[in-house]
Formats: C-alpha cells, sequence, structure tokens
C-alpha cells in the first residue's frame, strides 16, 4: 500500500493537539462559569420538599453500623449515657438528672431520669445502667475498658445507680462522657443475644431524641422520637448523606442537596460569604495542636534545649497561616475550654524569642560550628527527624507548623527533615525513637485538671509518649483523682502546670476553629457557641428548627 | 518510516521533562514548600500559576513535583526490566528444569493483585517514593520475565548460538554478546511503555496518599487541589498544571513506544493491558 | 474435544495454585506492621489502655502463635467461615458482597461493553490497518488511554457534573431512594459518568490488543489461500480471520473480567461511589486483617477461576494447544 509520510504523522499530531486543546478549552470555560453558578432559590433536586436536614459524611466507614455493645459505629443520636461533658469541666444531665459523689472521689451515687423510655416503648430504668456494665465485662467485649474503674454497680431502686470505683477516680465523669464513654443499652434486647461480638444491630433501640429509620445506597435516615422525655426534636428528621470529596459537599451545599458543610477552608469560606441563603459561623478551638519532646532522646534530654526551642516556636505566624483558631500561650490547657483550670501565672512563658533561645541553648553549652550548625554539649551536631501523624494532616496543619518551623530552626542551626505515618503504631514508633514530634490533639483533651495526666506515669498508664516521669507530677495528679473538692483540684491543676513551666515537655502552638456553612432558607440554630464540636451532636440537632 | 517524526517529537517532549526536572532549582523561582504568598492567589508575574492554600508557588511546586514524579516512573521501570531481561535471558537461555520451576512460580504469583499487594509491602519501609519505585519495579518484572523468555528462547535455539556454544564460548559472554543486543528493540519498547505505565501509576498512588504525604508530586498537588476548594472555587490554574503535566509526559511515552514498536517489528505482540 | 488428563492436571495445579496463594498473603498480612487496635484507640483519645489490646487480641485469637492462626484460618476457610471483620464485627463476607455489589454496578456493564467495543473496533480497525481510518482511530486511541484514569474521571466530574450540571455529583442515587426505595433508572443516572470513562478505558486496551491480533492473522497463509479461493471479502473476515484473531483474546478478557473483583479505587473516590477498591484501602490503612484476608481470597478464587476458565476455553477452541503452561 502506498503511504505518504507526512499527512499521517502530522494528522497523528493533530488528532492529539485537537484532543488536549479540547479539554483545556472546556476547562477553561468551567473555571470562568463554575464561579458564576450559583443556585438561587429553588435548587436543582428540590431537595427543599425534603423535610428533613440533610447532613454530608465523607468517610463510608462512619455510616457502617454494628451495634451499641460493638466499637462499630452506631447512628447519632439516638444511644445516650449518664452524662454529656461541657466547657469548663462542667457536666450536663443526659440520662442521670443529677448526681453525687463521695469525698474520696470513690462512690457516685446517679440519680436517673424516671420518665425515658426505649424507642419501642419498655421503661429506661437502672437495671439497664447495671446491665450494660455487667455485660459488657461478662462478654469481654471491647469496650469493657471504659468501665474497667468500676467495681460494682448497685440498683438501690429503680432510678438511682449507686457506683463504686475499684480506686477513687475524680475524672470518672470525664471517663464514661467522652471518647469514646459509654453508653446505656437496652437489658431488655441484649441479655437475649448470646454472640454479642458478632451480632448486626438493624434496629438500634436507644433512648435519644432520634430514632432509626433506614440505612440504604449511601443514605442514613433518623426520625425524631415523639416519646423523648427531654427536649424534643424540632425537625422531623435527620439524613446523613455520603459525600466523599469535602469539595463536592461544598457545592452540594449550593445546590441544595445538603443542608450544612462543616470543616470548610477559610478560603472557601470566603467564597461563601455574601451567597444568597448561605450562612456562616465558626465553632472555637475544635482542634489543638503541639510540638513535643521525647525526653528521652537527644537533645530533648537536655532541659535547656527545651525551654531554648520553646523559644523558638512562632506561634502566631503558624496560627495566621491556619487561616482560623488562636496560638495557644498556656503550658497545656486551652483557656476557652478549660476556663478556671489554667494557671495565669503560667500564661505567655513560650514567648517567640530566637536570640533568647540561641543565648540559653549557648549558656547550656551548645555551639555552633563554622557552617552555622548546632552542636550540642558534647560536639555531636543536632539534627532532627519529625515523625508527623494522621491526626495532624486535616487541613494540611502538619505542612504549615513545619514550614515555619524549619525556617526558624534552621537559623538556629538545626536541619529538620519530616517524615509521614498513616498508621499509629509505627508513628508512636518512630515517636519513640525520636527527640521532637509534632501531635494534634482534639481539644476535648485539653480541657480540665484531668487532661494533665497526659504528662503522669501511673499505674495503668506506665509509659507516656514524652517519656516524662516526674515524681511530684504524679504524685500531685494522684491525689487530685482522689479527692472530689473542686477548690483543691483547681489548686493542684496550677502546681501541676508551674512544674510544666519547668520541664517543658511540650510546647502548645495552636488552636484551629471548624468554620461551617449552612442553608439559612432551611433550618436555622446551628449555632450553639463553643463546646458543641460538631454538626451531629444531638444538641445542635435538637436545637434546629425549620425556617418558615 | 511513517512515525519517525512523532518520535523525534515524544523525544523532544521528553527531553524537555527531564531537564526540567535536572535543572529544578534554577527553574523554580521559589522553594517547594517554602511558604511565599497569601493563599489562593490567582496568576500574576510573581506566581506564574499563582499559590495554592498553604500559599506555596505552584509552578515551583510543579517544577520540583517533576523530579519525584520522573524517579518513579523511570526508576521502577529501569529496575523492572531489568530484572525481567537479565531473568528471562537467563531461563530461555538455559532452559530445563529451572525454567519449569520459575515458570512454574511465576505462574501461581500472577494472580496475586499488584495494587494491594503494592501497598501491602509498602508498609514494611519508610514510606519514601525510592521504596515504592524500587517494590513496583520488582512486583512489576514478574510479568515483564514471560515477555523477554520468550523471544530469548527462540534465539538460544538458533544455529547461530548453538554454534557459539559448541565453540566454547562461556554461556555470559553468549548471553551478554549476542542474546541481549538482539533483544534490545524488545527490551527499548517495553522500558517505554513500563514507564509511561509506572508513571501514571505513580500519579495515581501518590493521588490516593500511599507514601509520605507532605512529598510534593503531581499526584499530591491534584489531590490537595481536588479536596481543597479548586472545584468548587473554579481555580483552574491550581488543578489544571498538574494534571496536564502528567497527561503531556504520558503522551509522549506512549507516543514514543508505539512508534518504537511498529519501527522495530510491527508483528511483535506486547501485552499491555 | 478436551483431554481430561488435561483437565485433571490443570485443576490440581489451580488448587496447589491457590492454597499456595492464600498462605503467602495470610503471612504478609499478618506480618504487616501496625495493627488494628492500635489504630482504633489511639484514633479516640492518646491513650492506650493496654487490657482493651490485651482483650482485642484474646478476642481474634492474635496471642496465638502466628502457625497456629494459620490453620485456624485454613480450616474455618474450608468451612465457608470467612471470620469477622476488626473495624465492624461484621461477618466479611456479606461486608465485601454487599460493597461488591455497587462496584459491579459500574464494572459489569463497562467492562462487558469495553471488551465488546475494543474487539469490534481492534478488528475492524485491523482490518483496515494502515487506512487513514485506521490510523486517525488508533490515535485517538492512544490518546484516550495516555491520559490517566483519575484525570478524565476529575475532568468529567467537573465539566459534565460541576460547570454543565448533566449528571450528579457522585453517590449511588438520589435522596429519593429513603422514601420510594431504590430506582434503577436514577441509579443509572448516577452511574453512567463512571461508566462511560471506565468503558472508554477498556475499549482502548482491548481495540490494541485486537488490532495487533488481527493484523497478525491478516498475514498468515490461510488468509491468502481463502481469498485466493474466491472468497468474498466479507466471508474471510467472518470465516477466518476473525475467530483466529479472537483466539489470543481470550486470555485477556477472562482476566479482566476477574480482574474486576479489585475494584477501582480511583473511579470509586472521585465519583463517591464506596465499592470493593475503597473498602480494600481503608481496611489496609486501619490494618483490618479479616477483611483484607477475605478480599484477597475472593481475588485468588476469581483470578485463578479466570486462568482454569480460560486454558480450557482456549484449548476447547484451538485443537492445536494441548500441553498447558508454555508460550
Amino acid at each position: 500500500m502506498e503511504k505518504s509520510h507526512h499527512p499521517y504523522t502530522y494528522q497523528s499530531l493533530a488528532t492529539a493537539g485537537a484532543c488536549i486543546l479540547g479539554i483545556i478549552m472546556l476547562c477553561f470555560l468551567c473555571g470562568c462559569v463554575a464561579t458564576g453558578t450559583t443556585s438561587e432559590g429553588t435548587a436543582k433536586n428540590t431537595s427543599l420538599s425534603i423535610k428533613e436536614v440533610i447532613i454530608p459524611v465523607s468517610l463510608s466507614s462512619s455510616i457502617t453500623y454494628t451495634s451499641t455493645m460493638q466499637k462499630g459505629g452506631v447512628p447519632p443520636g439516638i444511644y445516650q449515657g449518664l452524662v454529656i461533658k461541657d466547657l469548663n469541666g462542667t457536666f450536663d444531665p443526659a440520662l442521670a438528672e443529677r448526681w453525687e459523689v463521695s469525698p474520696d472521689a470513690k462512690v457516685w451515687t446517679f440519680h436517673l431520669v424516671r420518665n425515658a423510655t426505649w424507642s419501642d416503648g419498655v421503661p429506661f430504668t437502672c437495671g439497664d445502667v447495671k446491665f450494660t456494665n455487667d455485660y459488657l465485662k461478662t462478654n469481654n467485649l471491647t469496650l469493657a475498658y471504659v468501665l474497667h474503674d468500676v467495681e460494682t454497680i448497685a440498683c438501690t431502686d429503680d432510678y438511682t445507680a449507686v457506683v463504686t470505683l475499684k480506686t477513687s477516680y475524680s475524672g470518672f465523669l470525664d471517663q464514661i462522657s467522652r471518647q469514646p464513654g459509654i453508653t446505656i443499652s437496652p437489658q431488655h434486647i441484649w441479655e437475649n443475644i448470646t454472640d454479642p461480638q458478632h451480632y448486626a444491630d438493624d434496629q438500634f433501640i436507644g433512648t435519644g431524641p432520634f430514632v432509626f429509620d433506614q440505612d440504604t445506597a449511601g443514605y442514613v435516615r433518623l426520625l425524631k422520637n415523639d416519646a423523648y422525655y427531654g427536649r424534643k426534636a424540632q425537625v422531623s428528621g435527620v439524613v446523613l448523606k455520603l459525600i466523599t470529596n469535602p469539595d463536592s459537599q461544598v457545592l452540594a451545599l449550593k445546590n441544595g442537596e445538603v443542608d450544612v458543610v462543616s470543616d470548610i477552608s477559610p478560603a472557601v469560606a470566603e467564597s461563601l460569604e455574601g451567597e444568597k441563603n448561605i450562612a456562616l459561623y465558626t465553632i472555637n478551638d475544635t482542634g489543638a495542636y503541639e510540638v513535643a519532646f521525647n525526653t528521652a532522646q537527644y537533645p530533648a534530654n537536655i532541659t535547656a534545649f527545651r525551654r531554648a526551642m520553646s523559644h523558638a516556636v512562632d506561634r502566631d505566624t503558624i496560627s495566621s497561616l491556619f487561616g482560623n483558631g488562636r496560638p495557644t500561650e498556656t503550658t497545656f490547657l486551652i483557656p476557652s475550654l478549660a476556663g478556671r483550670y489554667v494557671n495565669p501565672a503560667d500564661v505567655g512563658m513560650y514567648d517567640y524569642n530566637l536570640s533568647e533561645a540561641r543565648e540559653i541553648l549557648a549558656s547550656a553549652g551548645f555551639t555552633w560550628d563554622s557552617e552555622g550548625r548546632l552542636l550540642g554539649p558534647e560536639g555531636k551536631a543536632v539534627t532532627l527527624t519529625i515523625p508527623l501523624g494522621t491526626k495532624g494532616q486535616a487541613n494540611n496543619a502538619n505542612q504549615k507548623i513545619v514550614s515555619v518551623l524549619k525556617n526558624d530552626w534552621s537559623e538556629l542551626g538545626i536541619p529538620v527533615s519530616t517524615v509521614s505515618y498513616d498508621d499509629q503504631k509505627q508513628y508512636r514508633t518512630a515517636v519513640n525513637a525520636n527527640p521532637v514530634f509534632i501531635d494534634a490533639f482534639p481539644v476535648t483533651l485539653h480541657d480540665d485538671a484531668d487532661a494533665l495526666s497526659d504528662f503522669a506515669v501511673t499505674p495503668l498508664q506506665e509509659t507516656n509518649y514524652y517519656n516524662y516521669n516526674n515524681a511530684g507530677y504524679n504524685a500531685l495528679l494522684d491525689a487530685i483523682h482522689t479527692t472530689s473538692d473542686q477548690q483543691e483540684i483547681v489548686r493542684m491543676a496550677y502546681e501541676l502546670q508551674d512544674i510544666l513551666a519547668e520541664d517543658i515537655p511540650s510546647v502548645p502552638v495552636c488552636t484551629s476553629d471548624t468554620i461551617v456553612a449552612y442553608r439559612s432558607d432551611r433550618f436555622t440554630g446551628w449555632d450553639l457557641g463553643p463546646g458543641y464540636y460538631t454538626v451531629t451532636d444531638p444538641r445542635v440537632l435538637t436545637n434546629l428548627t425549620p425556617v418558615q | 518510516m511513517t512515525r519517525q517524526a512523532l518520535l523525534r517529537v515524544s523525544v523532544a517532549i521528553l527531553c524537555l521533562y527531564f531537564a526540567v526536572a535536572l535543572l529544578a532549582p534554577f527553574i523554580a523561582p521559589y522553594g517547594a514548600t517554602e511558604i511565599v504568598g497569601s493563599p489562593l492567589q490567582p496568576p500574576d508575574r510573581e506566581h506564574l500559576f499563582g499559590t495554592n492554600e498553604v500559599g506555596q508557588d505552584i509552578f515551583s511546586q510543579l517544577v520540583y513535583g517533576s523530579q519525584v514524579t520522573l524517579i518513579f516512573g523511570f526508576g521502577a521501570a529501569l529496575l523492572s526490566v531489568a530484572i525481567s531481561t537479565c531473568a528471562g535471558i537467563v531461563l530461555g537461555y538455559y532452559g530445563g528444569t529451572v525454567d519449569e520451576v520459575v515458570c512454574r512460580i511465576l505462574d501461581i504469583l500472577m494472580p496475586v493483585p499488584i495494587f494491594p499487594l503494592l501497598i501491602v509491602l509498602t508498609t514494611f519501609f519508610n514510606p519514601g517514593v525510592v521504596q515504592v519505585s524500587i517494590i513496583m519495579g520488582v512486583l512489576g518484572s514478574i510479568h515483564g520475565i514471560r515477555l523477554i523468555r520468550a523471544p530469548a528462547l527462540s534465539l538460544a535455539e538458533t544455529p547461530f548460538i548453538e554454534g557459539a556454544r559448541a565453540v566454547g564460548a562461556p554461556d555470559l559472554r553468549i548471553m551478554s554478546r549476542h542474546i541481549l543486543p538482539n533483544l534490545m528493540p524488545v527490551v527499548t519498547v517495553k522500558f517505554v511503555t513500563a514507564s509511561q505505565h509506572y508513571l501514571v501509576m505513580g500519579v495515581g498512588l501518590s493521588f490516593i496518599g500511599l507514601w509520605d504525604t507532605m512529598t510534593v508530586d503531581w499526584g499530591s498537588m491534584i489531590q490537595n487541589a481536588y479536596s481543597s476548594g479548586a472545584l468548587s472555587l473554579g481555580l483552574w490554574w491550581w488543578i489544571l498544571p498538574p494534571g496536564l503535566a502528567v497527561v503531556g509526559i504520558s503522551l509522549a511515552l506512549a507516543l514514543a513506544g508505539y512508534s518504537l514498536e511498529e519501527a522495530f517489528n510491527p508483528r511483535l505482540e506486547v501485552n499491555r493491558i | 474435544m478436551i483431554d481430561g488428563h488435561y483437565l485433571l492436571r490443570r485443576i490440581c495445579y489451580s488448587g496447589a495454585a491457590f492454597f499456595v496463594c492464600v498462605t503467602l498473603t495470610f503471612f504478609i498480612l499478618h506480618l504487616m506492621p501496625g495493627d488494628y487496635i492500635t489504630n482504633y484507640l489511639l484514633s479516640l483519645s492518646n491513650t492506650l489502655p493496654q487490657e482493651a489490646v490485651i482483650q482485642f487480641y484474646h478476642q481474634y485469637g492474635l496471642d496465638r502463635p502466628l502457625a497456629e492462626q494459620y490453620l485456624i484460618y485454613i480450616f474455618n476457610i474450608l468451612q465457608g467461615q470467612w471470620g469477622y471483620s476488626y473495624q465492624y464485627g461484621l461477618p466479611v463476607f456479606p461486608l465485601i458482597m454487599k460493597k461488591l455489589a455497587w462496584s459491579l454496578v459500574i464494572l459489569l456493564p463497562a467492562v462487558l461493553l469495553g471488551i465488546l467495543i475494543g474487539i469490534l473496533l481492534g478488528a475492524w480497525s485491523g482490518w483496515r490497518s494502515g487506512g487513514k481510518k485506521d490510523l486517525a482511530l488508533f490515535n485517538i486511541m492512544i490518546v484516550v488511554r495516555a491520559i490517566p484514569e483519575f484525570w478524565w474521571a476529575i475532568m468529567a466530574v467537573w465539566v459534565f457534573a460541576f460547570c454543565l450540571q448533566w449528571f450528579p455529583l457522585g453517590g449511588f442515587s438520589s435522596i429519593s431512594v429513603l422514601d420510594s426505595g431504590l430506582d434503577p433508572r436514577d441509579v443509572l443516572y448516577h452511574a453512567i459518568l463512571p461508566i462511560g470513562l471506565t468503558t472508554s478505558f477498556v475499549a482502548t486496551g482491548n481495540y490494541y490488543l485486537m488490532r495487533n491480533s488481527m493484523i497478525a492473522v491478516i498475514g498468515e497463509d490461510y488468509i491468502t489461500t481463502a481469498r485466493a479461493k474466491g472468497l468474498d471479502e466479507r466471508a474471510v473476515l467472518w470465516r477466518h480471520a476473525l475467530k483466529n484473531a479472537l483466539l489470543p483474546m481470550v486470555t485477556m478478557t477472562t482476566f479482566q473480567v476477574a480482574g474486576i473483583i479489585m475494584g477501582n479505587v480511583f473511579i470509586e473516590t472521585v465519583f463517591s461511589w464506596p465499592g470493593i477498591g475503597l473498602l480494600t484501602t481503608d481496611a489496609l490503612r486501619m490494618r483490618d486483617l479479616p477483611l483484607l484476608e477475605g478480599i484477597f481470597l475472593l481475588d485468588t478464587l476469581m483470578t485463578i477461576g479466570a486462568m482454569l476458565a480460560a486454558d480450557i476455553l482456549v484449548s476447547y477452541l484451538d485443537p492445536r494447544i494441548r500441553m498447558g503452561g508454555h508460550d
């Protein structure tokens, strides 16, 4: 066959070029058009006709449910514990209306709600509380560890539960109300189940303000519990919709397919301001970050090094990179959440001052070589590999902190490199092998005196990640656990923070906020102020009212 | 040949990419992770492609990212083809029981899915690009051995090779001096197509976050842009550059591969699904 | 017809391969660093209560020696007991099936259509190889194949779902499913974009192989003979060329169909279509060993089954092939 050379090669080039050009043109078109597409008024998919609140979730695993006795997860708003944690170490009643504690913090008496019923009509009694504790332990279920402190639960009558702990623990309420806390399960259902470890619940009978309706094709629907004993929900129900990409969630909000999107970046929030029917609010201080030291590794085993580096964390710049949240000037606790537990004498101790850092290093025997690299007292060069974990990956928090630290610490002559780990065990092993690490916490671990146990060594927690073991500190913390005198606890918490300011096992950096956008033409009542960390918090859901 | 010009163009494009990767420190105006501007600035004179949501210069990230992407693609391909070639030649030349046994082992290893196995094996090491590319190279060679072995086998049975053996030439000499050069066309084509395959796979793996997410490469740039607002805010300059860069080199490699293949032997069957 | 000995040998061999694969995956998975309970407990707070870890290990038999765990695992597998997931506590097999069903909604039509289209276009292209239309089609296919799949997906979502709003952004179905149940048309509307993309991608690979195969066949002597005999072009194409060109495709296509089982992570991520692909990557991240073992077991079964089926089909179709294995 006769083939002339040029037409075919040009043709193929032309075809390839045309394809690419076509794609680029379309993309440009979209770029110009997308910023202008907003939905005005009526949403495309007529979700305005949907009466329930539609909330997007991004992980398929978070809407795969097992049962309340297992760690697989249950839908929100259905099950309840005895108390709910609020700010400043206070607790709100849930299934327990009020409670008392013995002076030695060993016996807790809960007076339970009297008119609560399970969603199948059976009344809730103290027997359910006792049953939950006994059942978890006899069947050796994973969640039993939350109640490991409990010796016995006795029911003096149908609505009074007396919990006796094995050893005094003033933070008991904390333990049963958060991370993960314990919810009460119905005795009349679970006493008939012989294999709880493999039982897949499909009914989710609980006492909460919502009842489970169905779970299909990426949607979970909860309906209002009309027989709820407390403040009933004012919406007819809640739908959780699976949208894996955070960006698509924002677009779904614009289209009216969902009613709220949480955890949006400041840039996106800015672009949503002024949009018709979309309102924004901020939940302050939902995440906390720290630069922490492993005091068993060189050079973090030298107190002067830690003290010097505490003046080398430019938290103002880092916080401005975050775009929200605020720098944390305390030794560990977050002021807006821990309130009275924060020792005012220890605030602002880690001010950013690189020359002071240099001075402290120099006076501790550190020197710099001809290339400006930092050398330890014995002449060993200081290089840092900082392990990063998954918790700091959200919103590129790790990157923001590291970029600022790298700059500043290289001025001090310390080269910094990082390694990210997806797996907790590998991360923790790396933490143990390196002197400095960056960690992110949920703020509920920074909000009261008990949070300071992070730095303690107790019989139950034989080591901590800072490898910090201070006898005085441990003794003080033990004393806090064994008393229920609030004033004593605050006083001792102050002392603990003094010790922290001396030894500096960790340098808090800043907190981050959660920005939430919602459709103001659908439901209001989302913003309850600080302390309500997620939009699926039952207290938020029961506060929502439809816009008429 | 009909595809000569196309081949030249492809090679030119590849050279361009390599040049950018090698000269990255000179071409990029800023560091890859340096925070140099306010977040999400559109392109202007200071920032050719604007800045991302942290404030890093996208153009610099693109330039530095090419290094990681190219290292993975070509590194894994090189390793994979090297192992396949050596193993294939050895097996084809010696034949016999060794050949039988190894073929059986390969048959057993073929059904194991590469993608999840790659992810599993990566956890054993530090999550770095070099480690993943080595693992990928080894895993990829499993499929390639068969392809090299076939022509090597038929070559080994030619009278020419048999004559060389009869004369007493050492095996290694025969394999390297006589068999290998004749296989170069196959090997070259395999290398080019493997590079394209692994390069794209590398970007994909980075997109789903297989290795250190702090690494700056095209896959992580796309992932970042995709989930942090490029689409909903319409920021084409954030998400398009890395994607088009991948498309560019992928096309160049694909076209080069096909041209080479047709140039050497249009009848040659190269499995590529 | 198929030789009985050959069949038996192939089946025995497949069985052996199956066991070796299962053993390998079991040990590799269990030797992976990191474990689930640490991930789970540390995601809740910063402490690792030892008693919870010990209890978990005991509950799932992880405190026994590895060899014993392996034997128990094999014993359970042979009884059809696939174990319970660490993450969810649910039985592994139904969990996999549920997610697989959704993956199949996209992948089954896409792969089958893709194979069909690829083969037809490839045959046609190979038949007219060298012609203008052939080269044009060939170039288009190269471009389609060279662009990464996830890039196609992102661009498709951007253009068709974000900008033009012709298709939904993702998800299995619209919210009406809660009240009126699953509507096939609604699911189809949600699945069209991913199916379209996957079909195109699958088609390119098959197109290329079929075209090569066809070109090789055209050069064979029997085609020349057929033409010399005076048969018209169409008869030559259908009766001789196509059948012989299809032969090398059999192996490839069975592998592709078997490969559906692993899902497609990129399509699932971009289109919010959590199926078996995302299940696998999540399980890997969380070190959910029973779930992973189940997924790999299923995949091994499918692949070895596909190999066996391919071998049998090929030996049935082509009487020249009798001894197994060698190229």
